[in-house]
């Protein structure tokens, strides 16, 4: 069962301006993983923390570095989930976390849906 | 009269009647006293204590070594200061929790990055029509988002929006409404949430309740002087300070003496002139020249000739000895002359008045 959606949008380009003034967003918003990886990818994947918050509909109890964007064996995106963020989930019965993530014209859009599964 | 020669008195129980006049008719839910400027020339430390007193529950200063002043004097009370220089540290201010106006995106990132002992504070201000500091209105969109990224990242707590009135007219203060409003929607848009959003100052908070928002910034009339100088003002408001000297030299001159600098007066017939010991140094005007009155032992005499760096000359009746009084402004219901009859003798405002006493004055708090 569908318990929640969630789509968040970011603006490329100034969030780049934003981790470029205040490089310590980085290390704020992303895990050790996903650090490296190139601006544009940075802002999908705060996009796609961004919908799992309204996904779930309240970011109590939520960690920046509990929740880490990665892709599946088929490269489509996923969204791994640890620590207190996992327990928010698991104590409001989310099982399964499903992202989505495009650009284009500049905007990074991730669309989260979470799944509670009997 | 003993005391000090130069005096300026201020009478810190008519700022914080001023306060709780101001905040009742107000009735927000937070007062905020400015005391930029040494508290508009009345003492800073001793006008925000009285403030407090008075009601007032913020404190508001143009830059941070004013509100650093305030902590160092051991006011705990919560202050904004909102203009900073362009290469300003913000660390010792986010130490001393002291909430930073925001006005570019260059200071947002400064303040990010300025992590102390606490969180840092801001409150966004805009540009709503005057021109000043402010972020302006192409900018805000960005601005807030970055701001609540920062904020969503734990690097800062944006606490409040606010802007300022031109108060240049009706139509151009509906204006500033209207834009200040379009900024609260813009950063609701990009997730910021408010606890404070304050436009008016003692001008918008007696006259257009609609700009009162969740607080007022209380300068002007914290210090009984109106916005609106002798257009009227709220009622009820006492002037804080009394600038006065005694008279330091008597005589008596014939007809035709010529007086002070340029003799731009003369004496028409012989009279009696006294040396009132405060000049421009100390803040007099000089451009009130050929307009100005000083009162003497409760009566008001003409200044005569031009106003000088030290002194003044003005034109006395008999009784007027040396050692007596002289009240340069004052509250207007002694008889004084009010500070802002000599705004309108000089071409200025009442607020620079106060402001510009110069160094050599003494403020007497009581």
């Amino acid at each position: 069962m569908i318990v929640g959606i969630g789509v968040d949008v970011v603006d490329i380009a100034r969030f780049e301006r934003a981790i470029a003034r205040t490089p310590r967003l980085v290390e704020r918003l992303f895990t050790d993983v996903e650090r490296d990886r190139p601006p544009h990818s940075l802002a999908a994947r705060f996009a796609a923390k961004e919908a799992l918050i309204k996904a779930v509909g309240d970011s109590t109890g939520f960690r920046w570095q509990d929740m880490t964007v990665g892709s599946d064996e088929h490269r489509n995106p996923s969204l791994v989930v640890t620590g207190a963020t996992a327990e928010q989930l698991e104590r409001r019965g989310i099982t399964d976390v499903h992202l989505s993530l495009s650009h284009d014209a500049g905007i990074a859009t991730a669309f989260v849906i979470a799944e509670a599964r009997p | 009269m003993t005391g000090p020669l130069r005096e300026a008195m201020v009478d810190l129980d008519a700022i914080s009647a001023n306060a709780e006049t101001l905040r009742a008719l107000a009735r927000t839910a937070h007062a905020m006293a400015v005391v930029k400027a040494d508290g508009y020339g009345h003492g800073a430390i001793p006008a925000a204590r009285a403030a407090l007193d008075g009601g007032a529950d913020w404190l508001g200063v143009a830059d941070l070594g004013e509100a650093l002043e305030l902590r160092s004097a051991g006011i705990r009370a919560p202050v904004l200061a909102w203009l900073h220089d362009p290469f300003a540290d913000f660390r010792p201010a986010v130490d001393a929790g002291i909430d930073i106006g925001v006005s570019t995106l260059d200071q947002l990132d400064a303040v990010a990055a300025a992590e102390g002992e606490g969180l840092p504070v801001v409150q966004l201000k805009v540009d709503s029509g005057l021109s000043r500091n402010g972020l302006a209105a192409d900018e805000w969109a960005q601005a807030f988002e970055r701001a609540a990224l920062l904020e969503r990242a734990g690097l800062i707590r944006v606490r409040g929006l606010f802007s300022h009135l031109s108060n240049a007219s009706e139509a151009a203060d509906a204006d500033a409404l209207a834009a200040f409003r379009d900024a609260l929607g813009t950063a609701e848009s990009a997730g910021l949430k408010l606890e404070l959003r304050h436009l008016a100052s003692t001008a918008g908070a007696v006259a257009r309740p609609d700009t009162r928002f969740d607080l007022v910034r209380l300068g002007i009339g914290l210090y009984g002087l109106s916005p609106f100088g002798r257009d009227g003002g709220p009622a009820g408001l006492r002037p804080a300070m009394t600038l006065r000297t005694r008279v330091a030299a008597v005589r008596a001159v014939p007809a035709g003496t010529g007086v002070s600098y340029d003799h731009t007066w003369r004496a028409p017939e012989a009279t009696r002139l006294a040396l009132v010991p405060l000049g421009y140094a100390d803040g007099v005007p000089r451009s009130a020249t050929g307009r100005a009155e000083v009162a003497i032992r409760g009566i008001r005499h003409a200044v005569r000739g031009r106003i000088a760096m030290d002194q003044m000359v003005v034109e006395v009746d008999d009784a007027v000895r040396l050692g007596d009084e002289a009240v340069v402004f004052g509250d207007p219901a002694t008889g004084a002359p009010s500070a802002d009859e000599w705004a309108d003798w000089a071409g200025t405002i009442n607020y620079e008045i106060v402001t510009r006493i110069g160094p050599r004055v003494q403020r007497t708090p009581e």
